[in-house]
């Protein structure tokens, strides 16, 4: 057990912190999400106060995102230029955003606008990826054969629109207009910043079926991405004096084994498996808030809400961590020629 | 004054820790891979392959 000096009254299992950050950092090298949405949650669930969960959980999303770019950028996942011109973008919209929510703040709706849109955009970015998902993993069994290359009708649709001035992205293999790449930008970016998160979970679905990136570029390229609003997150909560240091020390030694270990498996798994681990990343996230807008309508708090939303939390990490694992061993076992569950083929990488 | 100046001081120290805490340990991991198994980068419509230590 361990204690820090700025939270006097807690204590708090130094192996479950690690534990923790292992298994969300390996979620984030994977996926391309930063992870303070799942990491927050838990720290407040730990016994830390919610604005020192937050300020740490943003401080550890910036080192966990810069050790992500490097382990990204070693494997050739990053696309820098793509990721600097969208940055511009998102920081545009989340100015935008963050104005929004003084708006909604003064209007004495913040908590409820922020949980119905956090709802509404996890909603539709999550069902429309596992709409898409299990859609292209029929097509992709039913192609094999035919040796037909697929692409999304979204992805058509947008390389079909030539406004000047046209960009060429080598790494990405992709040639966009960029008035596409700002109207993309600057609304991840106004979600972004209306929500309060870093954007990995928009950027990544936004790259992969919007422009047609490869689901390993975006990973890394949405994890560059990441390391500015953080930086500027991490800036104004240590300044607001809601960092606890050591704790976020902690959390990036245990995430720093686990976002390697997540990067290396964007090798040796197929594009499909990160689109439902992101789903049901994403789908644990939808059900933390939907806890948490019944603790905000119903008055007097029930006493249940907590514990749901520990189980939530806690039980859903573990089961993305399972999966991870599971997909991990039946592409090892796949690569030594040992027999592998038939439905677990079409997510393994042939050598 | 002095306490706004302290503030940005530790915005400095905290966010520069961090950095260098997490470039140190990315660097460190870095190495220590590529001692144990090289790689060949991620390239498009080229998936990554494995170079077998001579």
């Amino acid at each position: 057990m361990i204690t820090f000096s700025m939270i006097p009254n807690m204590e708090c299992s130094l192996f479950l912190l690690i534990f923790l950050s292992l298994a969300t950092g390996t979620i984030s090298g994977f996926a391309g999400v930063g992870g303070g949405f799942i990491m927050t949650p838990a720290l407040i669930i730990m016994g830390f106060p919610a604005p020192l969960a937050v300020g740490t959980g943003v401080l550890w999303v910036m080192g966990n995102s810069i050790i992500g770019t490097l382990r990204h950028r070693h494997l050739g996942n990053v696309d820098f230029k793509l990721g600097l011109i969208m940055i511009v973008f998102m920081m545009a919209g989340m100015e935008i955003g963050i104005r929004a929510l003084s708006a909604a703040t003064q209007a004495g709706m913040a908590e409820t606008a922020v949980l119905c849109v956090t709802i509404c955009a996890l909603l539709f970015v999550g069902g429309s990826m596992f709409w898409e998902s299990t859609r292209s993993k029929k097509k992709s069994n039913r192609d094999v054969d035919t040796g037909n290359k697929q692409t999304g009708l979204l992805v058509s649709l947008v390389s079909r629109i030539h406004i000047p001035p046209m960009m060429y992205f080598s790494r990405s293999g992709i040639r966009v207009s960029i008035w596409m790449l700002m109207v993309v930008g600057l609304v991840a970016g106004i979600l972004a910043g209306f929500i309060g998160v870093g954007g990995g979970f928009i950027i990544v679905p936004a790259l992969v079926y919007i422009f047609g990136v490869p689901s390993y570029i975006s990973v890394g390229t949405s994890l560059f991405q990441i390391i500015f609003p953080a930086i500027f997150g991490a800036a104004r909560h240590t300044l607001e004096g809601n960092i606890v240091i050591f704790a976020a020390f902690i959390m990036i030694l245990g995430s720093s084994i686990g976002i390697y270990f997540g990067a290396q498996l964007t090798r040796i798994l197929q594009d499909i498996s990160m689109k439902y681990v992101l789903v049901s990343t994403i789908f644990v996230a939808i059900l933390g808030s939907c806890l948490k807008i019944a603790a905000v309508l119903i008055e007097p708090e029930p006493a249940w809400i907590q514990s749901v939303m520990m189980i939530i939390t806690y039980g859903g990490l573990a089961v993305i961590f399972l999966l991870i694992i599971s997909l991990f061993t039946a592409a090892i076992r796949h690569r030594k020629g040992k027999p592998v569950p038939v439905f677990l083929q079409s997510f393994i990488k042939d050598d | 004054m002095v306490d706004e100046g302290k503030g940005y001081l530790t915005v400095l120290y905290n966010i520069g820790l961090i950095i260098v805490l997490s470039v140190s340990l990315g660097m460190l991991i870095e190495k220590i891979l590529s001692l144990v198994s090289p790689v060949q980068a991620n390239t498009p419509g080229n998936d990554t392959k494995r170079i077998s230590k001579q």
